[in-house]
């Protein structure tokens, strides 16, 4: 041999190294709880629409023989370290004891074409017997009632699981702007100068609904590549502000806001949120019924079911009701929402029926709704 | 600032960040030995790994093999006359002559010492300039970022390796490619040929696997032997190369000094530094026909500056998120997946990572200097490992590294075709990192530029700091132009006043 054996050494131990880096540090999988614990996802809901009769011929036993010893995958459309994975993680780390059976639960990210690749991935590959769980963008949903491209579902037929918390979008402004109210800006000389990411995100789609619902004179500047940056745009004075979920704005702005630098101007939520009495609603400001309509069908039906959790059409009727109700449980777990409180998660469950319905409104609204918000969201 | 200072280095001294460290300082000893297998593709190699890790684990992970490349790559240079990294060919010139005449002791001796002194200068530079950073961050808008990365470009000639005609050509195609996808302003769709895995673009992580492993890979395959085939020449006089580097410390620190400020600049971040050091080595000399024959500052020179680049290198990364170099391109990835956004927030909320990364710099050069003092003979071991043992685990790392990007197979694709588009630029003298910085300068420049005009039309072209950046565009690119007529035509004057 004319090599010598210690020459293989730091290859083996390149080998080591890298099995030891691929250990996670915290498992998405959580141990399963000790045997013979109650599934306490059994528990009546007593909000919302789950609080109804349980679907006919729900079979908590069923479900239980199938669930358990089996893996429930749950596909996040984006990146880890994302909100949409952080929200995937805490409620995958809890769901798994409160379904009956209580199987595994494992969080797998599907980023790529803003989600879309899990929704159609979901719909189309995933099979029909409730053990994958998807999560993308509702926004993916208004792409197919305005008819955008690549949609390979249809969100009618989709069972929802239901929503951990509706966004709630406002406008939020520096102090130099000189806007201290969203009614200010409606045929303003000066326009309103806010911030966007792309098409079809909150902080695009709220202000060009709101420019053409209310007539709101604003120049709407699209491309940063995050939330972050448009706020660091507001504070460089390149812009006044943007529009994007108050969950958010009231954290990352909070320097801002205390200062009194930053003011919100608006909101475009149903009911003004409690936190923010005194500023103006989008649809108080709507004059007319095309224009309630069309903040209704643009912006606040779509800010309600941005998060969804869904599993394919076709997943028996029995384990859609028992993973509704292990999701609404789950959102009220003590545990959950003390680990909730330290990542920053907002918990406001909006229950799987509900979503459906709002998703049934958005299809069923006049074709004259639906041809005006697809010049106004879909066009560049 | 001193809590954030000191939070910095508790943190990257705790268990497990700590860790970390040494097992990214023992990946890049021997990414930085192994010719060809670079600084950029083994972290491109290793970025998937820290998507488990919390930051500052990461960064010490990640920057601390980045930090070592360069120096144990120069040990490579000495030995054997192949550059272990881009970034140590410099330390060829001067560095293997002295291995050739039985100096190799000295010459490795100077290059670690001096490495170290780089690195701690590099860390002091990104920890001087995170003070300066925030008033200095205000000042940048989209215009000027926008500028900056313009600027990055007209650098590209430099990275062109001699041929600035390819260069360009190589330049203009990354920038081609970089415009793959559903475009980030008006959500049209550029060359995606209906597939939505196009729709975000080209990944950067599989690209540059495939760039820069693949090539490497067949060439190892082909030749059928050990990475390096020679054997070293005799080790002895260690101690006389650290004692030539406190000799020469001022050109030592001068040499930091500039490898650190070009470090900052995009596109001269990488591989250039050591080049002007190096020049700048020979200029301060008397006798400059010694060198090429074994110099020994010819060898302290370019390794300062290319142990201070890393410092420098992560000031504008850290702060706007424009990486001046590869291997920062890569890093930079790491930010995403650990959702940090360069720019004012690591300069405030995130202070403690920032300072971690600069206690990173300097304590994993001081351990691995030490280790390499230990360490000299058996570290050249590596580099005889026959092929045949080595090629399976780096095809292994190569498509677990590009499928892990994304979690696509598509990604396992796009590796392999930039692996076979690598290929081809090696065999036929292409040079490649142009191709990489324009892909990812490519969507900078094209976002900015939406965003300046976008806001501002056509005024933008007008603020102050958009014309002191395209002032200094104007004479980077004719100043060597102005450098070559300019002695002529003196001389011509010369002439014209003697006739």
């Amino acid at each position: 041999m004319r090599h010598s054996l210690r020459g293989y050494l730091p290859v083996l131990a390149l080998l080591v190294a890298l099995a030891l880096a691929c250990q996670p540090r915290a498992g998405p999988t959580p141990s399963p709880p000790p045997a013979g614990q109650k599934p306490t996802g059994a528990a009546p809901a007593p909000s919302g629409a789950a609080a109804q009769a349980p679907a006919a011929g729900y079979d908590e036993q069923a479900v239980a023989n199938f669930y358990r010893g089996k893996t429930i995958r749950i596909i996040v459309g984006f990146q880890a370290g994302g909100g949409f994975d952080t929200y995937s993680r805490a409620i995958g780390r809890h769901i798994g004891k409160h379904i009956p059976g209580n199987p595994n639960v494992v969080v797998d990210n599907m980023p790529g074409g803003g989600s879309l690749v899990a929704a159609n991935y979901v719909y189309n590959a995933s099979r029909p017997d409730g053990l994958t769980i998807g999560n993308w963008i509702g926004g993916l949903i208004m792409q197919q009632v305005l008819g955008g491209e690549g949609i390979e579902f249809d969100a009618r037929k989709y069972r929802f699981i239901g929503v951990p918390t509706p966004d709630n979008p406002v406008c939020a402004v520096r102090k130099e702007s000189g806007f201290r109210r969203l009614s200010e800006a409606i045929n303003a000389p000066q326009p309103l100068v806010l911030g966007g990411t792309a098409p079809g995100s909150t902080t695009d789609d709220v202000p060009r609904v709101l420019a053409a619902a209310l007539g709101v004179n604003l120049k709407l500047v699209s491309g940063y590549p995050g939330t972050a940056n448009i706020r660091q745009a507001a504070d460089n004075g390149e812009l006044h502000g943007g529009c994007w979920a108050w969950e958010s704005i009231k954290v990352t702005w909070k320097a801002g806001l205390e200062s009194g630098e930053v003011v919100v101007i608006g909101q475009v939520t149903r009911q003004k949120l409690p936190d923010l009495p005194d500023v103006e609603s989008a649809i108080d400001l709507a004059r007319t019924d095309e224009a309630r309509s069309l903040i209704q069908n643009g912006s606040l039906i779509p800010s309600r079911i941005t998060r969804p959790y869904v599993v394919h059409p076709d997943t028996p009727a029995e384990r859609v009701e028992a993973l509704r109700r292990a999701f609404l449980a789950t959102l009220r777990d003590p545990e959950f929402l003390e680990e909730a409180a330290k990542a920053n998660l907002d918990v406001d469950p909006v229950p799987g029926e509900e979503v459906e319905a709002l998703i049934r409104e958005l299809f069923d609204a006049p074709e004259s709704i639906k041809a005006r918000l697809k010049t106004i969201l879909l066009t560049s | 600032m001193v809590e954030a200072a000191l939070s910095g280095l508790a943190q990257a001294l705790a268990w497990p960040a700590f860790g970390y460290m040494l097992l990214g300082i023992a990946i890049g000893f021997a990414v930085g030995i192994l010719p060809g297998l670079g600084g950029p593709t083994g972290l491109a190699l290793m970025l998937p790994f820290v998507f488990t890790m919390q930051p500052v684990e990461a960064f010490a992970f990640l920057l601390g093999m980045a930090a070592v490349t360069a120096t144990t790559g120069d040990i490579t240079s000495i030995l054997f006359g192949i550059p272990g990294e881009a970034t140590t060919a410099a330390t060829v010139v001067d560095g293997h002559p002295m291995a050739k005449r039985g100096e190799a002791g000295r010459a490795l001796g100077a290059v670690l010492a001096s490495s170290l002194v780089g690195a701690v200068f590099g860390g002091l530079v990104l920890a001087l300039a995170i003070p300066l950073m925030t008033p200095f961050v205000r000042l940048l808008g989209s215009p000027e970022l926008f500028v900056l990365t313009i600027l990055g470009l007209t650098f590209l000639a430099a990275l062109s390796g001699g041929d600035v005609k390819r260069g360009l050509v190589v330049a203009a195609l990354g920038l081609l490619l970089a415009m793959v996808g559903r475009d980030p302003q008006t959500g049209s769709q550029r060359y995606t040929f209906g597939q939505i895995y196009l729709w975000d673009g080209l990944g950067l992580v599989p690209a540059t696997i495939g760039l820069y492993a693949i090539p490497e890979l067949i060439d190892l395959a082909v030749r059928g032997t050990s990475i390096a085939g020679s054997t070293p020449s005799r080790l002895g006089g260690v101690m006389q190369g650290v004692i030539d580097t406190f000799r020469h410390w001022a050109l030592v620190l001068r040499c930091s000094a500039l490898g650190a400020l070009l470090g900052m600049i995009p596109g001269l971040g990488g591989v250039v530094g050591q080049w002007i050091a190096y020049g700048h080595a020979v200029q301060s000399s008397p006798n400059k026909e010694r060198f090429g024959k074994g110099a020994i500052e010819g060898v302290l020179g370019p390794g300062a500056a290319n142990n201070s680049k890393e410092g420098g290198n992560l000031v504008p990364t850290v702060a706007f998120g424009v990486p001046p170099s590869v291997t920062m391109a890569v890093l930079l990835g790491a930010f995403i997946i650990q959702g940090l956004t360069p720019g004012p927030d690591m300069l405030t909320k995130h202070l403690d990572i920032t300072f971690s990364m600069v206690w990173v710099l300097i304590l994993s050069n001081i351990i691995t200097v030490a280790v390499c003092f230990v360490l000299l003979r058996p570290l050249t071991q590596i580099t005889r490992v026959r092929g045949s043992f080595v090629i399976p685990v780096i095809l292994v790392l190569i498509v677990l590294g590009g499928y892990t990007a994304s979690n696509q197979f598509a990604d396992v694709w796009v590796t392999l075709a930039f692996g076979a588009l690598g290929w081809v630029m090696v065999e036929l003298g292409w040079p490649r990192p142009p191709l990489v910085l324009g892909l990812v300068l490519g969507r900078l420049a094209e976002n900015y530029l939406f965003l300046s005009v976008s806001r501002y039309e056509l005024t933008w072209l007008l603020r102050p700091g958009v014309l002191v950046g395209l002032a200094v565009m104007a004479i980077a690119i004719f100043y060597p132009l102005l450098v070559r007529r300019l002695p002529a035509a003196w001389q011509r004057l010369r002439w014209a006043d003697e006739g």
